[in-house]
């Protein structure tokens, strides 16, 4: 038996682990993690399932119109708004929008960050500086300002305010991933496939990106719960979606808000349901990057 | 009566995967003066003994068990404060990376006056004058313009130099060296063993000199303890210990190393295998799955440092190498060639 | 072991300059890093040669000019005769199955998101040599060859330790069947006791495989093991080449005397007799190196004479041994020794 034979039986290795198994093993162990996950699955349950939760349309006057309406009280879990209309539904029903924003606007953002943040970095350059000016300007203008802006000139659909709030989170994108591929440009393995002979666009694709891309999947989590609240905010100021048939928490806030000390629960709890479901993200984003560090493997 | 006293130490790292025993009941003595070289390579436990000694072990370690005695106290079981004390004033150390050690963000000369101030009571200008003295011993040219500098001005090998002048500043009683050379190139490793040489005369002091490097345990030390797996598994004088060495991982140390000096030859002899899991624990010599000369009883029982040769010539082993197997002196073909 | 007469690298005064640039909005050229400054060897096939020196002396990027993965400014470098320093980038991926590295960091060359089937198969896929099954089995001979057990294919980087990773990037630079490999610092990253096995490995393979390797390194001891010749790199240039113990036995340049004094050997009784050269000061910057001499601001035996403002060539100064330096040969007859006074200090302890 040769010697490299001897030495490779002396090798033991144990059980295969793939990369994401040994980060899915750590996500799970994360208390913070697992309490997001269970947060956002309620949350995720309540807008699919809407119509079979809601008790009430959200849209009927389902009890007496008042300038004070009534709190949590039978037959309404969280009570009526001034319309007659059962809160609980329409914040279950408010449930299916925020979600939805909240993911196309981190799709748009993630799509168009990643194109601009591999040009940007693969390229460097004028392309790179170009890029990155752009990118620039855009964070120095204060996100909501930004949303608010592009609304008004883009008009106040549904689908034009997911596309606004998705843009506002272009530049971090784009900047987190340049870094990343910065970062991984010079690495050895990098220089190893370049040595090999394969070409630039498979080193970007195959070599590059995939070890790039974790800072992004824990910021895009992140940008979720930001996007949420965005959009509350954008209905706050009365820049929210205008389909009345779907009730978004923001825009709930908004009509209660000088309603604070008569009907308090008009305004706690579509205030707390925008909380909590950040509140999810915000863990599960958490939760991934300590999962997904590579500080973590030794 | 030993200046230092460790005896049975043991260190445990706690983390979620599993508890790793880095140290499994280290002793050794250091008497006034004296030059101890711990050799080993990464993981066998070197760093983590000396860390532990002065309670700077990282947040996963604890001792638990043994007793370092200094000075008629058992350094391990001193409060916070009083340890403060003796660390860097009495004991102090020198680590690898000067880069790291080092505030980035502080001039050098602030860091030196810093510590002058706070163990010897001195005040600013004698603690400014003593730092240029200082920084002038360790051979910076242009102290007193140097004081101003900040870290990131300095070559590593000057860095490291401004780290052994902190560490001396105090006049300490022992000097613990943590692989102080490891990250520099090789003539300015040749500068700065030579200036502790030459430092460890000046003030008398004693020096723990931790390493991977053979060959310089080989110039810098008295005395030499190997270490595997978190024991000590051979300690003697130096030059006995590369003359005779009696424990297979000694022997395969020195076997499996090129030599600058040796004539090109066949192969190397490597240590087949690798080092073991410190999580795990072994019950017989963690040495054993890779020793040529193990047996039965080596898996089954550990075994304890016992004299052998001379009676400052300690080996852990049921098997020791026997005299046969003993290198030929490279050294007696060298000299005379 | 077959070693053919003819050099099947010729480098011929090979310069890389990375320029530096100082300013943010407009970056302006303030000079340029050195690195390689006019550098001229051989490498003959068949042989290892070593090539050392410390931090900042250029022989990492002299290895990957070799393999044009930094860019040369200038010079020439020969492979088999065909110029690739200049070659067009078409033409190039040619001449890259040739030719293979090994990298230093066991943890960085991998990378961590493809199993060490792909990692290895990679090179075959790329230049069309074996898809699939093909080369599925040529993945399986190499694992074997370097000595990893079979099962490793489906496994990722980070379940194996150092010197198991070296050995895969060893398996990924044979897979094209190279005639050179370059290996940067494949060893010290590694553990004493593992080095000894990766370098027996290194020495099997080129027995078995018949190849060639620039064997890049600061650790002297490593190197003369290994090496057929050995030349000294310092500040972006080469001090001396020789055969291995020519150069160990007998340095004529005094930078290699210096460096060979400071090697620490694992045996105390030639550490407590042995001569030590010991150089005063740092390396100096490759930025703005010295003028003449790179060397004469260290060396024990630099004269005021032509030493500051002549760059010496290197020169045959015996068979098989060129060395630059003016005075290698009043050196070593004795007629100039070390200067006492200022600058280096000899210590015979």
């Amino acid at each position: 038996m040769s010697i490299a034979e001897a030495e490779a039986a002396q090798i033991s290795l144990e059980r295969p682990s793939g990369l994401w198994r040994d980060a899915l093993d750590r996500f799970r162990r994360n208390p913070g993690a697992l309490v997001g996950v269970f947060l956002i699955v309620v949350f995720i349950v309540a807008a699919l399932f809407a119509p079979a939760i809601a008790p009430f349309d959200p849209q009927k006057q389902v009890g007496p119109l008042a300038t004070n309406p009534q709190g949590p009280s039978e037959g309404y879990l969280l009570g009526l708004d001034e319309q007659g209309r059962d809160l609980f539904s329409r914040i279950v029903f408010g449930a299916r929008l925020s979600l939805l924003v909240g993911l196309v606007s981190v799709l748009v953002g993630l799509t168009f960050g990643l194109v601009f943040g591999a040009l940007a970095g693969y390229l460097g350059g004028w392309v790179d500086f170009t890029i990155m000016r752009v990118m620039d300007l855009m964070l120095s203008i204060p996100g909501l300002l930004l949303a608010i802006g592009l609304v008004s000139i883009l008009g106040r659909g549904l689908f034009q305010i997911m596309l606004a709030v998705g843009i506002i989170q272009v530049p971090i994108f784009a900047r987190l991933l340049r870094g990343s591929i910065l970062g991984q440009k010079e690495a050895d393995y990098v220089l190893a496939a370049r040595s090999v002979g394969v070409p630039g666009r498979k080193i970007l694709l195959v070599h590059i990106l995939p070890n790039s891309i974790a800072p992004l999947i824990v910021q895009g989590t992140l940008a979720m719960a930001t996007a949420i609240i965005e959009v509350a905010a954008l209905s706050f100021v009365g820049l929210g979606p205008r389909d009345p048939r779907f009730p978004e928490w923001g825009t709930i806030l908004a009509e209660n808000a000088n309603r604070l000390q008569e009907s308090a629960h008009l305004v706690l709890f579509p205030g707390l349901a925008i909380v909590l479901c950040a509140l999810g993200i915000n863990l599960i984003g958490d939760g991934l990057r300590e999962a997904i560090d590579p500080k973590l493997k030794s | 009566m030993a200046l230092l006293s460790v005896t049975d130490l043991e260190v445990k790292f706690f983390t979620r995967r599993a508890t790793v025993h880095a140290v499994r009941g280290v002793s050794f003595d250091l008497e006034p003066g004296q030059t101890l070289g711990i050799v080993g390579e990464s993981g066998c436990g070197k760093s983590v003994t000396s860390l532990a000694m002065l309670g700077i072990l990282p947040r996963a370690g604890r001792v638990t068990g043994g007793e370092v005695r200094f000075e008629g106290h058992n350094l391990l079981e001193l409060r916070d404060a009083r340890l403060r004390d003796v660390r860097g004033k009495d004991i102090a150390m020198v680590f690898q990376d000067p880069m790291t050690s080092l505030n980035p963000s502080l001039k050098i000369g602030r860091q030196i006056t810093e510590v002058l101030t706070k163990h010897l009571k001195m005040d600013k200008d004698s603690s400014e004058r003593e730092a240029v003295e200082l920084l002038g011993r360790v051979g910076i040219p242009n102290a007193r313009d140097r004081l101003d500098d900040y870290p990131h001005q300095f070559s590593g090998g000057m860095r490291q130099r401004v780290m052994i002048a902190m560490a001396i500043a105090c006049h300490p009683k022992i000097l613990i060296a943590d692989e102080p050379t490891t990250a520099l190139d090789v003539t300015i490793q040749a500068q700065i063993l030579d200036l502790l040489r030459r430092l460890v005369e000046e003030e008398g002091m004693a020096l723990i000199l931790i390493t991977h490097d053979l060959g310089v345990v080989a110039g810098v030390c008295e005395r030499t303890n190997v270490m595997y797996a978190g024991r000590f598994v051979e300690t003697a004088p130096t030059g006995e210990l590369f003359a005779r060495p009696r424990h297979p991982y000694t022997l395969g140390l020195l076997k499996s190393v090129p030599r600058l000096d040796a004539a090109r030859k066949e192969k190397l002899d490597p240590i087949g295998g690798a080092p073991p899991e410190l999580s795990l624990e072994s019950p017989g010599c963690s040495f054993a799955p890779r020793c040529a000369y193990a047996t039965q009883e080596s898996r089954e029982r550990i075994p304890e440092l016992r004299a052998l040769d001379t009676k400052d010539h300690l080996v852990a082993c049921w098997n020791p190498v026997p005299d046969e197997d003993l290198p030929t002196r490279v050294s007696d073909e060298w000299a005379a060639g | 072991m077959n070693k053919g007469t003819g050099s099947l690298v010729e480098v011929e005064d090979l310069n890389v300059h990375f320029p530096i640039r100082h300013g943010v909005v407009i970056s302006r050229y303030i000079g340029d890093v050195r690195a390689v400054d006019g550098v001229s060897f051989d490498i003959k096939r068949g042989e290892t040669l070593g090539l050392v020196g410390e931090s900042g002396c250029g022989k990492t990027t002299t290895g990957r000019a070799i393999l044009r993965l930094v860019e040369p400014t200038s010079g020439r470098i020969l492979f088999e005769g065909n110029d690739i320093a200049q070659m067009p980038r078409k033409d190039l991926r040619r001449m890259r199955r040739r030719m293979q590295m090994v990298f230093q960091d066991p943890y960085s060359s991998l990378n961590p998101r493809q199993n060490v089937a792909n990692i290895v198969a990679e090179p075959l896929r790329v230049h069309g040599i074996a898809e699939g099954r093909e080369a599925e089995k040529r993945v399986r001979e190499l694992l074997e060859v370097v000595g990893l057990p079979k099962d490793s294919q489906n496994r990722y980087p980070h379940e194996f330790s150092g010197g198991q990773r070296q050995r895969i990037g060893l398996a990924r630079s044979l897979a094209l069947n190279p005639d050179l490999i370059v290996a940067d610092e494949p060893v010290s990253a590694l553990d004493v006791s593992i080095q000894a096995q990766i370098i027996n490995l290194l020495e099997e393979l080129q027995d078995t495989f018949d190849l060639t390797y620039l064997f890049i390194a600061h650790d002297l001891a490593v190197v003369r093991h290994i090496s057929d010749r050995v030349a000294v790199m310092y500040l972006g240039k080469i001090m001396e080449i020789a055969p291995s113990a020519h150069l160990y036995e007998r340095p004529l340049h005094p930078y290699t005397k210096a460096l060979l004094s400071a090697v620490p050997i694992p045996d105390p009784k030639v550490e407590r007799t042995r001569e030590r050269i010991l150089l005063r000061g740092d390396l100096p910057s490759s930025v703005d190196p010295p003028g003449g001499c790179r060397f004469h601001t260290r060396c024990p035996w630099a004269q005021r004479e032509r030493c500051p403002d002549e760059v010496p060539e290197l020169r045959v100064l015996d068979s098989g041994h060129l060395g630059a330096c003016h005075y290698a040969e009043d050196i070593e007859a004795g007629r100039i020794t070390t200067r006492t006074l200022d600058d280096a200090v000899v210590v015979a302890s």
